[in-house]
This record gives C-alpha cells, structure tokens and sequence, in this order.
C-alpha cells in the first residue's frame, strides 16, 4: 500500500473493510456448501456455482486484503499478474492443442495443424512473455505511484513555465522521472551542463535522509583507502 | 552496507523492492497452482462415469478448514493494520484492543489448527478407509446382499423401480441410489440415465467395489525352519551360532551348532513380522530358511496401507491374511441398542484388488494429496515464518525499523493470503465437482 493510506483514519476504515470481507468469505463459503447439500447438480452447473462463488471470494481477498484496490496503480504489479496469466492460458491451451485432449470437442483425430501451430505457439509465447517482461521491467516510465499526485498538471506548469528556473527542472524531474515528455528533458539538459554544482545542491537537498551513520560509513571506508587514492580523492575534491 | 528499498519504494517500480520480489514469487506460484488445477479439471472432466472417485470427500470438514484459512487470512490483515497503527501488543482478556502480537498469535493457532485437521483427521482417515474389488461378480453380488439385505424394512417401497418396470432385488436397488449413484456417478447431466447405464454395466461385470472399514483379520501364525546351511557364505560358524542365539535359541549344549549343522523347527506359531525378520537375518548369514503357515489368528485392528499383494503374500503356499472382517459404508444397523456398520467377512482368496484412500488408490486421489500436500507445505512453511517474527530475534526489527518490519509483515500477509486463495479454488474443486 503507497504510503498516502497510511494515517490512523484511513487504518481504521480498512479494519472495518477487512471484517465485512471475513464476513463475506464466510458467508459464500456457507452458501457453496449449503447449494452442494440441497442441491443435485450436474458437473456443470455445480463447476459454475461454485467456481462463481470461489471468484467472488478471492476478488474479496485480493482487491481487499492483498491491497490491490489501492495499488492498482502500480502497473508494475499488473503487468507481472496478466503477463503471468495470459502465459498462463496460453500454455495450457497448448497442452491441450498438442495432445488433441480437450474432452468431448468432437473430433476423433487432431488434425496435423493443431500440432503444427501449438509447436510454433510453444516458441512464440515463452519469446513474447520474456521480451514483455524484460520491457517492462526495464522501463522507468512506467509507475504512476500514488506519492506522484496530479502528475499530468506538474508537466503543464513545466511546459507553460519557460522562465523556469533550472534547479527547480531538475527537482522536479528527479522527483517525477516518469512523467517527463521530451519537451522537457531539452529543458533538463540545456539547464544541466551550467548548473551541475547547482544539481547536485538539488539532489543533496532531495536526499535529506543521508543519515550520518551512512556518511560516517563512508568516511570510514574513504580513510581505509591507500594514500595514493587518498590525494586523487582529495585532488578530486 | 545498507539494503536499498527496504522502507521507501524505488522511483522506477513504485514499490518496496520485497513487495516487488514477492508478486514476482507470487506469479511463479499461480504457475505451480495454476498448471496442478489445470490438470486435475482437464482429468476431471474427460474421466468416464464411474472412474472419479467423487463424494469420498467430507464437505463439513473441509468447510470448516476453510472457515479457519479466512480467519486466519483476516487475521494477517489485522495484525498488518495494527503495526500501522503502532500498536505492537495490547492486552490479551481484551481482543477488541488487541496488538499485532496477538493476532498474529491467532493467526499462528488457526494455521495449526488448518493444518492438525488436515494432517491428523483428514488424511489418516483416509488411509483406514478401504475399496475392495472382487475377481467374480457373482462374490460381489452376494456379499452386497449379505451387507445391506437386513435394511430391507427401511427401503421397502424401493423394491419396485416404476422407470424401468422391473423389480430389483433389494440391496442392488439400495446401493444403486443410497450409494454408488452419489459417490462415482455424478455427472448426470453428460448423458440422461449415463450414471445408471455405467452403474448396471458395473455391476454385471462385478467391476463395483465395496467401500468401508476393516475391523479385523485373520493374519496367519508361521513356523520358521531352518533347512540347511552354507559354509561358503562367508559368514564363519562363530558368526552364524551367534545368529541364531540371537533370534533365541539356547546357546548351552551346543544347541545352536546342532540347528547349523542338521537343521530344524526355529520359532513356532510366530507372526509375520517376527517370521520375516527371522527370515531376514538367517538369509544373510547363510542359512536356507523355510517358512510355513501353520494356522491363523484373529486380530481386532485397523490396518494402515493395505494393499493387495499385501493380503495375498505367499508363505509357503498360503496366503498371509486369510480373511477380512470388513464394516460397509452406509449400512448402519442398531444392535445392542448403538449403531453399527454392518461387517462381512471378504476371503482374500477371492479379493482382486485392496487399496486404502492413498494416492495409488485413484487419479483422483494422486491428484489430491498432490495438492493439498503441496498446500499444506504452503501453510507449514507460513508458520516458520510467523514464529520467526514474533520472536524477539524477528522483533528486532520492529524496534530497529518500525516502517521495515511493517513492510515485512504486509509481505508476509500478501503470501498468507494467496495461500488463502488457493485453498479457496481448491475446496469447490476438491469437495464439490
């Protein structure tokens, strides 16, 4: 859960969701159970109830306990769950083409083509999930987390705003990599070359969490440097 | 060096790298599931009446399990919301101000509780519970007469079935509704009166088998003898007197040399697993041993594993159990004012095959330990993971890092709860289709 859902007020509204959810995981328990006791159904009809209800509850769980509701904007998340179910379905409906098993389809012998086309399925959709799953991973474009409000308004104030300071370009799109258009990434490196000294004030500044534990940490690790690093550290510096 | 990511989420993903690696785990697992589903619905649906060994499966008990996996799952998620709240512990006479600490100690006790149901009552039931086939159709016939014919007076106005114009004999007419309609022939709806054509075909060719308990058996008591020895087997004589000492002969008198070098009776009306380790011994040390039934003796026990060539071992010609006193499912019956099930005595002679509910009984029951022994691994490794953090050593964190430890938990609750989801398919799956 981004961390914007985490005041007292909005813990204790999810504790509330959470109980009501219970409620309804007991409840469609209690209905299947109730349904396959009064019930005669055929295979059919009871695979649909009961794997009905089933969907019902784990949206429950899902949407609600796992968060989902409230991180469904991190597409990172999606992408890796429909990739893995669209990789899914499609390697069991290979399995199923390349044995000619699907029960009661009508045919008694699997034509050549279905083996033909699950074998060239077998090579595309591994290639097609890897190369999705790298591309999206790789992407820093990507997240429209939450801490990122009105992302779209900032990159108006940046387009509109010409006299922009360049510190606060930088700023901003440090703090925003992922809504940054290519109108002003031409303002980040016209701003960038005369303004280092001044970027790395902005990033210092960003990173005001720089614990001193860490800086002394380095520090410990410079001193253990030789004295030929040492004056290049300095010389450096 | 310090783990980037623990508590802040990375700008490129938007989350904590442990959530991030976690729904990676996660869709490695809805793989692992997904692929054991697919099987067991694709097995599912193409096995012909008859073959699904459904209705075997106790629905109360596995909603209740169910029941405790939700409460648990809420549990979790409380827990979660408490650490937000900052409150580690609150008092235990007092659940509405309860901690973390406590639910997730709640959480702890229902998994167990998941898990003591499954692994204590579930299974081990199962493995008492027996299907016997028989080699004739005529055995068959009689013995469900045998087993169900007292309940006539119950079932009287069943004798006649009007669909078909005929009259059944009774027993026949009981178990074709009471029983073996439910339990294997559940799809009615893939051909009209399917189940009924399956069950009569089955019936016929004596193919049915018969559900239920074994009381007891008549297990053979054997006489072991020792026919000879062989100086070349690279056991000294020293080594092979000291073995028959050893499984009890007198060591005075010479005694032990006499049985080595002539030959004779061993141990007397012993049970099986003492005549075969017995057998064992001597073997290796040179002896040619020879075993014998010499008689049989009841025994009042439930048997674990039973299988086939269990039953019918040869020793010596005879078979090892020579009869089993089997109680039948549904055939409760009063006597001396408690309820029975009805027992008949079953000739080995005359079984085909013995199975227990284990996983070489069925499809359906390889499948089913499959996943719900997959499942439960899920839950038993979820329990380390809950002692590990309500251990100071896990603790540790909370007093270092509270935001981290929250992180952690909310991991945790993420992997609790798909473990949850699982078990939320697995239960129509297993229990109902």
């Amino acid at each position: 859960m981004s961390d914007s859902h985490d005041s007292p007020n909005f813990i204790q509204h999810l504790i509330k969701l959470f109980y009501l959810v219970g409620g309804v995981l007991v409840a469609g328990t209690l209905i299947t159970v109730v349904i396959d006791v009064s019930f005669e159904m055929s295979l059919g009809t009871a695979a649909i109830v009961g794997l009905s209800i089933a969907l019902v509850k784990a949206g429950c769980v899902v949407v609600i306990f796992m968060h989902y509701k409230w991180d469904m904007k991190l597409i990172m998340i999606t992408w890796t769950m429909l990739l893995t179910f669209f990789f899914f379905a499609g390697m069991m409906g290979l399995i199923m083409w390349a044995e000619g098993d699907l029960p009661r389809w009508g045919r008694e012998e699997v034509p050549i083509v279905w083996p033909i086309l699950a074998s060239l399925l077998g090579i595309v959709l591994p290639v097609s999930f890897t190369f999705l799953t790298v591309k999206v991973l790789s992407q820093s474009t990507a997240v429209e987390a939450e801490s990122n409000a009105e992302p779209k308004a900032n990159v108006e104030v940046l387009n509109s705003e010409s006299d922009t300071e360049p510190k606060a370009i930088v700023a901003v799109a440090e703090s925003q990599p992922d809504i940054i258009k290519p109108k002003v990434k031409r303002a980040v490196r016209k701003a960038e070359p005369d303004t280092k000294p001044k970027a790395k004030r902005a990033v210092r500044k960003a990173e005001p969490d720089t614990k001193p534990k860490a800086k002394r940490a380095v520090r410990k690790a410079e001193s253990d440097t030789k004295p030929k690093a040492k004056r290049a550290v300095r010389k450096k510096k | 060096m310090e783990i980037p990511y623990t508590v802040k989420a990375r700008p490129d993903t938007g989350l904590y790298n442990g959530k991030l690696g976690l729904w990676l785990f996660l869709a490695s697992e809805v793989m692992l599931f997904g692929a054991l589903f697919s099987s067991y619905v694709l097995l599912r649906v193409g096995a012909a009446d008859g073959t699904w060994s459904m209705g075997l499966m106790d629905i109360v008990v596995g909603a209740g399990n169910t029941m405790v996996l939700i409460a648990s799952s809420m549990f979790v998620v409380l827990a979660w919301a408490q650490l937000k709240l900052g409150n580690l512990s609150g008092p235990w006479l007092s659940p509405r101000s309860w901690g973390y600490i406590q639910w997730k100690w709640a959480t702890v006790a229902c998994a167990v509780l998941f898990l003591v149901v499954k692994w204590g009552y579930e299974w081990p039931s199962k493995f008492v519970h027996y299907d016997v086939w028989f080699k004739d159709s005529a055995v068959l016939h009689n013995k469900v007469e045998e087993g169900y014919h007292y309940d006539g007076e119950v079932h009287k106005d069943e004798l006649w079935d009007e669909e078909k114009d005929k009259k059944f004999s009774l027993a026949r007419l009981y178990l074709e509704k009471e029983i073996y309609v439910e339990r294997f022939f559940k799809t009615y709806s893939e051909e009209e009166g399917g189940s009924h054509t399956a069950f009569n075909k089955a019936w016929d060719t004596g193919s049915l088998a018969l559900s239920g308990h074994i009381n007891g058996y008549e297990e053979a008591q054997i006489n072991v003898e020792v026919t000879g020895w062989k100086s070349d087997s690279g056991v000294s004589e020293s080594e092979a007197d000291k073995i028959l000492v050893g499984l009890g002969v007198s060591g005075e008198k010479g005694e032990a040399k006499q049985l080595r070098s002539q030959g004779g009776l061993l141990k007397e009306k012993v049970g099986y697993e003492v005549a075969k380790r017995a057998e064992y011994q001597l073997t290796k040390a040179g002896f040619s041993v020879a075993l014998s039934v010499v008689g049989y003796e009841s025994v009042e026990s439930h048997p674990y594993f039973w299988r086939t060539g269990r039953i019918n071992e040869d020793i010596g010609g005879k078979p090892r159990v020579k009869s089993i006193l089997f109680a039948l499912d549904d055939s409760h019956h009063e006597k001396d004012g408690e309820t029975h099930h009805k027992e008949i005595t079953i000739n080995t002679s005359d079984v085909k095959r013995l199975n227990s509910y284990e996983p070489k009984h069925s499809t359906f029951f390889g499948i089913y330990y499959t996943i719900t022994g997959l499942h439960a691994a899920h839950v038993f490794g979820g329990i380390i993971v809950m002692l590990y953090n309500l251990l100071p050593i896990g603790l540790a964190t909370w007093h270092r890092d509270r935001e981290q430890y929250a992180n952690r938990i909310e991991c945790f609750g993420l992997f609790w709860h798909f473990v949850d989801l699982v078990w939320i398919f697995l239960f129509p799956i297993l229990y109902i289709l």
